[in-house]
């Protein structure tokens, strides 16, 4: 159902109708933002993006990273939680023998697609071992849909991981 | 004979290179100037070795996409006229420059040179004959392209033009009553006269735009309209005709339609300098005063150069900061370090340059001494006095000229655009009766009131 309301409108005077006041106030205002943003350039709002990030929250939702332990193998144990609760579907794990006899498995492979991943973030919810972050790194080009998958590798020790801002977690 | 004929064709020659060169300029000055109205910084990225030049390089990038882009027509289109459509208004546009006087005529000797492209004796009865032609254009871009868009396009703009040429021909009809000529140079040497007021007490220019206010204003109306700019731009009004009569064209040919309405824009401004800012008259300085005054004008003119430098320096400083990333990606490389310490030295330098020539037009300094290489005790030589009052009033015309092109940004980004019947009825309805009125209001005066 659509709601119409009517507003009744002032009709024009004289003044309004010759236009041409209107059109110099119209006028003084674009000459006013004109100069302004001219002298104050540099408080223009836009965010020159190559060059400029904007500022993301501790929270953002980017590509995920697998931690690792002290002595760098994956945190993860295969528990197949993260790819349960997955809406989109988008990991893949094949679980493995621990050689470590504290530790019962481990991930053969784990591989998240990129492309059907929707960042939602649950996976990270889901993990019991706090093996699953997210980073706030959103910049990445996949110019091939069949290598949209990373994999565990990359998941956990990419470049990248460097420099990255710190993402959705749950730990803070 | 040979020596006219060489004249005119230099002459010919720097107005044919001086329309195309405001093109780019203006398409810079519209994507810049309507960004900062809109809070937005423009393009500021594209760069040749991180030279941006506060983003002309984009336009060098531009052009280049224009000339390597295909040289596409609609397979059901006509080949022949889409193609000379562009033409029929590049050439208007060029040629109705060519009588905009840019300055006084330059006596040398016995020989006198008007600076002007064709100095007619019909004068502005050319420029309305030859600005005709350029309604072809639409229409045969319209009609050519077998799309109805542009078809629509195209009747729309031959339509607006044509009623809007006629109240454009009665308001110059007053001002030709006014000032007694249809030579724009003629009609530009009569505004350089003074009107007084209260006794002398306060006197101002005789320009057209305090003879003939209304006209001014209509006049400026009917400009924009003649040259389908927003708020008449409805040929192209691009939520209804897609892009209007050049929907179809891409590539260089529509860059030769971009290309000829700026310079219609650019001979409209003129005009209007022309017939109502008293084209390259200096407010109260005609040109024999100027003559008169030749020593003091070029202290004057050197030390507004002077501050002007300081200012450009400023500006340029200002900016370069204020574009957070001017040098982008290239911020390390030498050239850009060479040319941050060039644009230092040539702010700096201007700004020495600048104050100096200040003292020395306050007389702080024995000026003969210090601007001794022109200053010959007080009398200047022929030439030089020729040259300081033709320069001085060249770039008083572009002075004015820029304005005026800067108006067009500043209303197109101000004011949203007519409907299609509201345009025709300003135009038959409004601007068309005030104009006649205006020629009898003008013959009233002349007659009874000398």
């Amino acid at each position: 159902m659509t709601i119409i309301l009517k507003k009744e409108r002032r009709p024009m005077n004289l003044l309004e109708r010759l236009y041409f006041i209107e059109i110099f106030r119209g006028m003084s205002i674009t000459i006013r933002h004109f100069f302004k943003n001219l002298i104050f350039i540099d408080q223009l709002p836009t965010i020159q993006y190559p060059d400029e990030h904007r500022s993301r929250s501790e929270n953002f939702r980017g590509i995920h990273v697998i931690n690792r332990r002290e002595d760098g193998s994956v945190k993860c144990v295969a528990c197949m939680m993260c790819e349960t609760i997955c809406p989109a579907d988008c990991i893949t794990i094949e679980a493995g023998e621990s050689p470590d006899p504290a530790i019962e498995k481990l991930p053969v492979r784990f591989e998240i697609d990129l492309l059907r991943c929707i960042f939602c973030g649950y996976c990270v919810d889901a993990c019991p071992k706090e093996a699953l972050f997210m980073t706030g790194e959103f910049e990445r080009v996949i110019t091939d849909p069949s290598r949209s998958t990373i994999d565990l590798i990359e998941l956990s020790q990419r470049a990248s991981l460097q420099t990255a801002p710190k993402g959705y977690r749950p730990v803070y | 004979m040979l020596e006219d004929l060489l004249i005119a064709t230099i002459k010919v020659t720097i107005i044919f290179m001086f329309c195309p060169l405001w093109v780019p300029i203006m398409v810079w000055a519209e994507r810049r100037v309507s960004a900062l109205i809109q809070n937005r910084l423009g393009p500021n990225r594209a760069n040749i070795a991180g030279f941006k030049m506060f983003g002309i390089v984009q336009l060098a990038a531009d052009m280049i996409k224009f000339m390597m882009k295909e040289d596409f027509a609609p397979g059901s289109a006509s080949r022949f006229y889409h193609t000379i459509a562009p033409l029929f208004l590049l050439i208007p546009a060029l040629l109705t420059f060519l009588i905009i006087p840019f300055g006084d005529v330059i006596r040398i000797g016995e020989k006198t040179i008007s600076l002007q492209g064709a100095d007619l004796n019909i004068g502005i009865l050319y420029l309305l004959a030859i600005a005709s032609f350029g309604v072809y254009a639409p229409v045969i871009a319209g009609w050519a392209s077998n799309n109805k868009y542009a078809l629509l396009g195209g009747l729309r703009a031959a339509a607006q033009m044509i009623s809007y040429e006629i109240s454009m021909g009665l308001l110059i009809i007053s001002i030709v009553m006014t000032y007694n000529s249809v030579r724009l140079n003629e009609i530009i040497i009569g505004q350089g006269e003074v009107i007084s007021l209260f006794g002398n007490l306060i006197t101002i220019p005789r320009w057209g735009v305090i003879n003939q206010p209304l006209a001014f204003f209509l006049f400026l109306l009917v400009a924009f309209a003649e040259v389908n700019r927003t708020p008449f731009d409805l040929p192209e009004a691009e939520s209804e005709l897609v892009s209007g009569y050049h929907t179809e064209y891409s590539g260089m040919k529509f860059a030769l339609f971009m290309m000829s309405e700026y310079m219609s824009m650019l001979t409209m401004a003129a005009l209007i300098v022309c017939l109502f800012f008293g084209g390259w008259q200096v407010p109260w300085f005609p040109t024999a005063s100027l003559f008169e005054h030749a020593e003091s004008l070029l202290r004057i003119v050197l030390a507004v150069a002077g501050i002007g430098g300081i200012l450009a320096g400023i500006l340029m400083h200002h900016l370069n900061r204020g574009a957070r990333y001017y040098y982008g990606v290239n911020r390390n490389s030498p050239w850009v370090k060479a040319k941050v310490v060039i644009q230092y030295a040539v702010a700096f330098g201007s700004l020495l340059i600048g104050l100096w020539m200040l003292l020395s037009a306050m007389h702080l300094f024995p000026s003969n001494r210090l601007i001794g290489v022109l200053v010959l005790d007080g009398a200047l030589p022929a030439w030089v006095r020729q040259l300081v009052v033709t320069l001085t009033q060249i770039t008083m015309f572009l002075m004015k000229l820029t304005f005026f092109m800067f108006l067009y940004l500043w209303v197109r980004w101000t004011i949203p655009r007519f409907r299609y019947d509201q345009l025709m009825r300003l135009g038959w309805l409004v601007v068309l009766p005030l104009a006649l009125a205006n020629i009898f209001i003008t013959a009233f005066f002349i007659v009874f009131w000398p």
